[in-house]
């Protein structure tokens, strides 16, 4: 049976498993061809997903962090990347910002990011992700656009129950 | 980087724990030993600092934690492990190789002291019912 699909994807965030977003690539694009994307049976264009589950292992590079979240499907690859230089955002987006004002968007920039590997991206820690679902070298990963530790030990069983239950009431309809 | 995920199983199917010959005519609940397996149990003992027992519903399996990620133990409260399943000789008695159960060498581990067991369950039966849905949709609609 064909799923209907919502007008615009991008607009709605999925309550999704790591195994559905592990599994979304279904064709990594070879000879420069653009990556497909597959989520419940249909072809769709990079979507927003949340996921929740254990951290299990985190790199950290110059660039971006990665790590991934387990929640008992598979194990789900994350990215966050590390806070360009507000000099450089100002020439991106040029725009006019005094030096002070460039210095403090950088500290609290790194500050920010700075609180996030400390206190959220440990671990063992139970997280909530949110972040749109892409392909980078033939495997789907999630570029995070926010992530907070739960301490909720039922936050999982939320989730999977909201899930299931979303993809039984609302995804399939 | 390539991690296995956990696959969630109870205590007693972790001292079950078989050689994969033994798995494949008992079924595939069963654990074999060198999986990865996610278990919730309460506490029992905390034998060194390497080293804790961990009990659920009567079985008790020991873990050992001396790889995990830093931890406070605690006698009494509950605690998740994520990890795989080692042969060894274990500490909790027993002489010869026949008694050796299985130890899970865990490398994640997380006090989840309020979790709801049987809403935990639950949990885990509505993520596997909607995801065999979810392969038969796909499989189905090839």
């Amino acid at each position: 049976m064909p799923v209907s699909r919502p007008r615009d994807r991008r607009a709605h965030t999925v309550k999704a498993f790591a195994s559905q977003v592990a599994g979304s690539v279904s064709d990594p694009g070879t000879g420069g061809a653009k990556p497909k994307l597959n989520f419940l049976g249909n072809e769709v264009d990079p979507f927003l997903v949340e996921l929740c589950g254990i951290i299990v292992w985190v790199t950290e590079k110059e660039k971006y962090v990665t790590f991934g979240v387990d929640d008992s499907t598979s194990v789900a690859q994350c990215l966050v990347w590390r806070p360009a230089s507000a000099a450089e955002a100002q020439v991106a987006k040029r725009a006019k910002w005094s030096r002070e004002e460039t210095q403090t968007l950088e500290e609290v920039a790194r500050d920010r990011h700075g609180r996030l590997l400390s206190s959220e991206l440990v671990l063992g820690a139970q997280v909530k992700v949110r972040g749109r679902v892409d392909s980078y070298l033939g495997r789907a990963q999630v570029k995070v656009a926010s992530v907070c530790k739960v301490d909720d030990p039922n936050a999982e069983t939320e989730h999977r129950m909201d899930a299931e239950r979303l993809y039984r009431d609302v995804y399939t309809k | 980087m390539s991690i296995k995920h956990g696959e969630p199983r109870s205590v007693r199917e972790v001292v079950c724990a078989r050689s994969e010959d033994e798995v494949a005519q008992v079924g595939t609940r069963a654990c074999a030993l060198g999986d990865s397996v996610r278990i919730v149990g309460r506490l029992k003992t905390v034998l060194s600092v390497e080293s804790v027992v961990l009990e659920d519903e009567g079985s008790e399996v020991e873990v050992d934690v001396s790889l995990s990620n830093p931890c406070r133990f605690k006698q009494g409260r509950q605690y998740q492990f994520i990890g795989e399943l080692e042969d060894r000789r274990n500490s909790l008695g027993g002489g010869g190789a026949a008694d050796a159960t299985p130890i899970l060498v865990a490398r994640i581990a997380r006090d989840v002291t309020g979790l709801d067991m049987a809403l935990y369950r639950a949990g885990l039966k509505a993520q596997e019912r909607c995801l065999r849905e979810i392969e038969e949709r796909s499989s189905g609609g090839r």
